[in-house]
């Protein structure tokens, strides 16, 4: 008797197990429509030597995950910034560079470009904030960012 | 007509034969051969299968005592397994743990400035002493390996932009 109850109960956790894996496929819903689009991060350090940089950008509709990230257009930020790789397949990063040499910009540049994959047809919105810009000295700056949509692959 | 064919007519072909008695004596000494040589008296019999059922009882018991230790066995280590995953994976002494106290600890340390943050201007500034290659004080060695260099400037950027950061 009780190896039978033993027996039935493997037997049920050996179906369930063989089962989950159908089930699931079977109520998975249809795959949403996936893009790949570029987000370049721009700032203006309104005149003033760039040399350090840190912001975080969110998004805060669609559905989006970070997959790359690349470094600026001027040659002091070419190199890929600093940034948690934790932050790749989500939804949220923050990215910050510096650099210690005399050839800073003083104008708009990009300085990053975030490679996104957007799911669903939904328009993503970002959140975009300046956590901190600093000249040469380490002195803050009331610099400007922007980003701009790249084309969509 | 032979003598076979005339005891199949008797009989007919298959039957069997009518029984034959035997005699008394024949009866007795059958009897005799086969029966046994003394009565067992019921006491004898009785003590031989109390004796019998004891013995064969004991094992049946060892068998249901290791049935239920396995039982036991095996639900306890349900119940372990359970308390484990439930609790072991919080515990302060595991090493994911004891990596994020380490991390959470040096993070501390890298708020250079003291303004309760780290950003990059902590690591900006860590750089360019690093650079400038002046006398650096010991709670600038960030990742502890006896040295300040440009690994602690690193580790200080790191824990700028990690996710979920505490201080």
């Amino acid at each position: 008797m009780k190896k039978c109850l033993v027996l039935s109960i493997a037997v049920a956790c050996l179906a369930i197990l063989l089962l989950i894996p159908k089930a699931s496929q079977a109520s998975k819903p249809p795959t949403p429509r996936v893009r790949f689009a570029p987000v370049h991060i721009y700032l203006d350090p309104g005149g003033k030597p760039l040399a350090a940089y840190q912001f975080e950008l969110k998004a805060t509709r669609g559905q989006i995950k970070i997959v790359g990230v690349e470094g600026g257009a001027h040659p002091t930020f070419a190199d890929a910034p600093y940034y948690d790789p934790a932050a790749l397949m989500n939804e949220r990063i923050i990215i910050a560079a510096f650099n210690t040499s005399s050839n800073l910009p003083t104008t708009r540049t990009r300085i990053a470009t975030i490679h996104l994959q957007i799911a669903g047809d939904a328009e993503p919105k970002y959140e975009l904030s300046l956590t901190t810009a600093a000249d040469a000295n380490g002195e803050n700056l009331s610099a400007k960012i922007t980003l701009e949509k790249g084309e969509q692959k | 007509m032979t003598d076979q064919d005339r005891q199949f007519d008797k009989y007919g072909r298959g039957m069997p034969r009518p029984y034959e008695p035997v005699s008394d004596r024949f009866h007795k000494d059958l009897r005799a051969l086969y029966e046994p040589a003394g009565a067992v008296p019921p006491q004898v019999d009785g003590a031989i299968l109390n004796q019998a059922r004891r013995r064969l009882a004991k094992p049946r018991r060892i068998i249901l005592r290791v049935r239920w230790a396995g039982d036991i066995a095996a639900a306890a280590a349900m119940v372990a397994l359970g308390v484990f995953l439930y609790h072991g994976t919080g515990s302060n002494d595991h090493p994911s743990s004891i990596i994020h106290n380490q991390s959470v600890a040096a993070e501390r340390r890298a708020d250079l400035d003291g303004n309760g943050r780290v950003d990059i201007l902590d690591a900006f500034r860590l750089a360019r002493h690093v650079e400038s290659r002046g006398p650096a004080a010991g709670e600038w060695d960030i990742n502890n390996d006896g040295r300040v260099d440009r690994d602690d400037v690193d580790a200080v950027a790191f824990a700028a932009v990690r996710l979920g950061k505490g201080v």
